[in-house]
């Protein structure tokens, strides 16, 4: 059965143009204009992924995330053309899976539309490896491979990897990661800096130019899975 | 009276007092006291005729007590003087003649002068403590005034007009400045130097006379000069939080507009570098209709930002102060017209009805300029109502005006919002989360008025239930300055 997608955008340009991209991809596609209608559409379907504009005409987008989560939507994609990364930050914190600014290329959405199916239903359940094309993961083993060649990680390092991971190709807000390294999302993110640039040293083949571990300006980190 | 245990220093202070500062008697004592002292002698020699020589003493004794109650303390011991002056020469035989001959001349002459000096003390005494008193609670009443008037003082202004009304400008100039903090001193000081130079009637209605005035002998001045400094620190804060408030109002504009513009710029580029990158990627897959229509998408947002450009830069020649541009004659039905076509595009199937009935509608303007004021209402009107309302606009000659109204049939606007639809960057609380600037409405009344024209709003309009009607007034090319010479 094909995946469906709900597209939630007040703004007619966006939904035209997004429909027949993601039709001709095989998705399933409906739209709504509105939070009410977007509710009453979740209602009836269990959408795979839902595409939110924050400024909808009759609510804040970010008002209905929890709710879109509990009426079973398994992912939801942040699109925003506001600039201001604390309300990307909120939005994710809010149980927003992804975000992608306006104005954004078909095939960034397409990427973050694949990483978001990719995720199993319940996070770390399920899945025992992650693969990517530089690196492979045994969480059972808690194993990493680096283009081949096994590499020791720290406890901290491994638990960082782990939670980027298992949101591969999303992005991790700082206050996640502070949470899956050190428990506490009050640590000093600074502690967060240091042990990126640590791993970034074991990962990447050029740690000043990192292509496995991106960061996302102000709002936190994002495990690329193909370069 | 109550009397104290130790007599001298009972006496003592008062006759230092005397010699000293206070040995003030008002004018009032200075008639009254020889009025009593006269009476009380006659009364005296009056008795002593009779025989009476123990009630002549009494005599003089009460007219002691009078004048020391009366007139305080000086009074009563100059009456005790001349009350045992007269004692010798009008009482004690023989009369009319001064002397002491035997121990039983002195005994009664020196029990008189003693009992009528005790008399004349106390007596002034009380007197003095009485008015002391009644001074020291009148400084106190003005202490109070003054200290609740500082703790109202929300600038340094109150603080000077504070001070004046309770205390004499040399007082504050020689004891109350100097025991400031130089900080302190250094604010206040120039405020007060600039209060004193202008009449006292400034200071207010109920301004105090000099004696009413708080005195230095008999306030504490410390007392005082701290209340000074906690109230101009307060002002102090006061001031600089209303300044962080004006910063902080000021950034929240700012952020306002830039997420405003951020929005406004943004949605139309994404939908086009949506469309644009998805022809690039996906186009051989599409059939010929949705390329097509992605095409048409990428079109109308380029004209979309194209119109928000041109409304940027309509509102920095606004805001420049700009002349509006090249005026002419404009008949006024040929911007409105093209704008309606404009809006027709955007909109195709809202009803647009339109109602001109004017004989003349020729204006002074510019009419690019014109057409950009009835475009932007019209699409604000489309915007912010239901695509099934229709839209009416009314053009009539009224004396000498030309007016328009732009009537929509929507949800109207509430009177607390309506006061505020033509300022900058305003939007209705329905209105947040749609696309627009809150510019339209604000360049067309900044463009009217440089027409010499009026806008107003009306909601609901008259005889109708909801909707809004935005008002356009202007003056007729005919009876308008610029009309007569060029038209």
């Amino acid at each position: 059965m094909a995946e469906t997608i709900l597209i939630i955008d007040d703004e007619p340009a966006i939904s035209r143009t997004l429909i027949p991209v993601l039709r001709t991809q095989g998705y399933e596609v409906e739209t709504a204009t509105t939070a009410a209608e977007a509710l009453r559409r979740a209602r009836q379907t269990a959408f795979d992924v839902a595409l939110l504009d924050l400024g909808l005409p009759d609510a804040d987008g970010r008002e209905i995330i929890g709710r879109l989560h509990s009426l079973s939507c398994r992912a939801i994609i942040v699109i925003s053309a506001r600039h201001q990364e604390a309300e990307k930050v909120a939005a994710l914190d809010e149980g927003a899976d992804d975000y992608l600014s306006k104005p954004f290329s078909v095939d960034e959405l397409m990427a973050r539309i694949r990483a978001a199916l990719r995720r199993p239903q319940a996070a770390g359940s399920s899945a025992k490896h992650f693969v990517s094309q530089d690196l492979a993961i045994d969480y059972a083993a808690r194993r990493v491979i680096v283009r081949g060649d096994e590499i020791r990680l720290s406890p901290k390092e491994y638990a960082l990897l782990e939670c980027l991971s298992q949101h591969g190709g999303q992005v991790v807000t700082r206050r996640q990661l502070l949470l899956a390294g050190w428990n506490d999302p009050t640590t000093d993110s600074q502690n967060l800096r240091t042990y990126i640039t640590l791993l970034r040293q074991k990962l990447e083949l050029d740690p000043a130019e990192p292509r496995v571990i991106l960061t996302e300006a102000g709002v936190g980190y994002r495990l690329q899975l193909a370069v | 009276m109550k009397f104290e245990p130790n007599m001298g220093a009972v006496l003592m202070p008062p006759i230092a007092r005397l010699v000293g500062r206070r040995a003030t008697m008002s004018v009032r004592a200075i008639v009254g006291v020889p009025v009593v002292l006269g009476l009380a002698t006659i009364a005296a020699v009056i008795a002593q005729q009779t025989r009476h020589p123990v009630t002549a003493a009494l005599f003089l004794m009460m007219g002691i007590i009078v004048n020391g109650a009366g007139g305080g303390l000086a009074a009563g011991l100059v009456t005790a003087g001349c009350a045992a002056f007269f004692y010798n020469f009008f009482i004690r035989f023989p009369i009319f003649e001064f002397g002491l001959d035997s121990i039983d001349d002195y005994v009664p002459f020196v029990a008189f002068t003693v009992a009528a000096g005790v008399c004349g003390i106390l007596s002034g005494r009380l007197k003095d403590r009485a008015q002391a008193a009644e001074q020291a609670s009148l400084q106190l009443d003005v202490l109070l005034a003054f200290s609740a008037r500082l703790q109202h003082a929300i600038k340094l202004q109150d603080i000077v007009d504070a001070l004046r009304l309770a205390v004499s400008e040399t007082t504050v100039r020689e004891h109350i400045l100097p025991h400031l903090e130089q900080r302190h001193a250094a604010l206040l000081g120039p405020q007060w130097r600039s209060a004193i130079a202008r009449p006292r009637a400034a200071a207010g209605p109920d301004a105090q006379t000099d004696a009413a005035a708080l005195q230095p002998n008999d306030v504490d001045l410390e007392a005082v000069a701290d209340l000074l400094a906690m109230a101009i620190e307060r002002c102090e804060l006061l001031d600089q939080r209303a300044e962080a408030e004006a910063i902080r109002r000021s950034e929240e504009l700012k952020t306002a507009l830039l997420s405003s513009l951020s929005h406004d710029l943004r949605t139309p580029i994404a939908a086009i570098a949506a469309a644009a990158s998805s022809l690039n990627r996906y186009g051989e897959q599409f059939d010929a209709r949705t390329r097509v229509e992605m095409f048409d998408t990428i079109e109308t947002q380029c004209q979309r930002l194209d119109r928000f450009t041109a409304k940027l830069l309509s509102l920095g020649q606004l805001q420049s102060g700009a002349a509006p541009g090249d005026m002419e004659i404009v008949d006024i039905v040929e911007p409105l017209g093209s704008a309606i076509g404009q809006v027709r595009a955007l909109q195709p199937a809202r009803a647009i009805n339109k109602d001109i009935s004017a004989g003349s509608a020729l204006v002074w303007a510019n009419p690019a300029m014109l057409e950009q004021v009835f475009f932007n209402i019209l699409e604000n009107a489309i915007s912010y109502t239901p695509e099934q309302a229709p839209i009416t606009v009314r053009v009539a000659t009224v004396g000498e005006r030309l007016e328009i109204g732009i009537t929509d049939e929507g949800g109207g606007i509430s009177a607390q919002e309506l006061p505020y639809i033509f300022d900058r960057f305003f939007r209705s609380a329905g209105s947040r989360g749609k696309s627009g600037q809150g510019l339209g409405l604000s360049i067309a009344k900044g463009f009217v008025e440089a027409f010499g024209g009026t806008i107003c709003a009306v909601s609901p309009p008259r005889g109708a239930v909801t909707g809004t009607q935005i008002r356009i007034s202007l003056p007729l090319a005919s009876s308008a300055e610029g009309g007569a010479l060029h038209g």
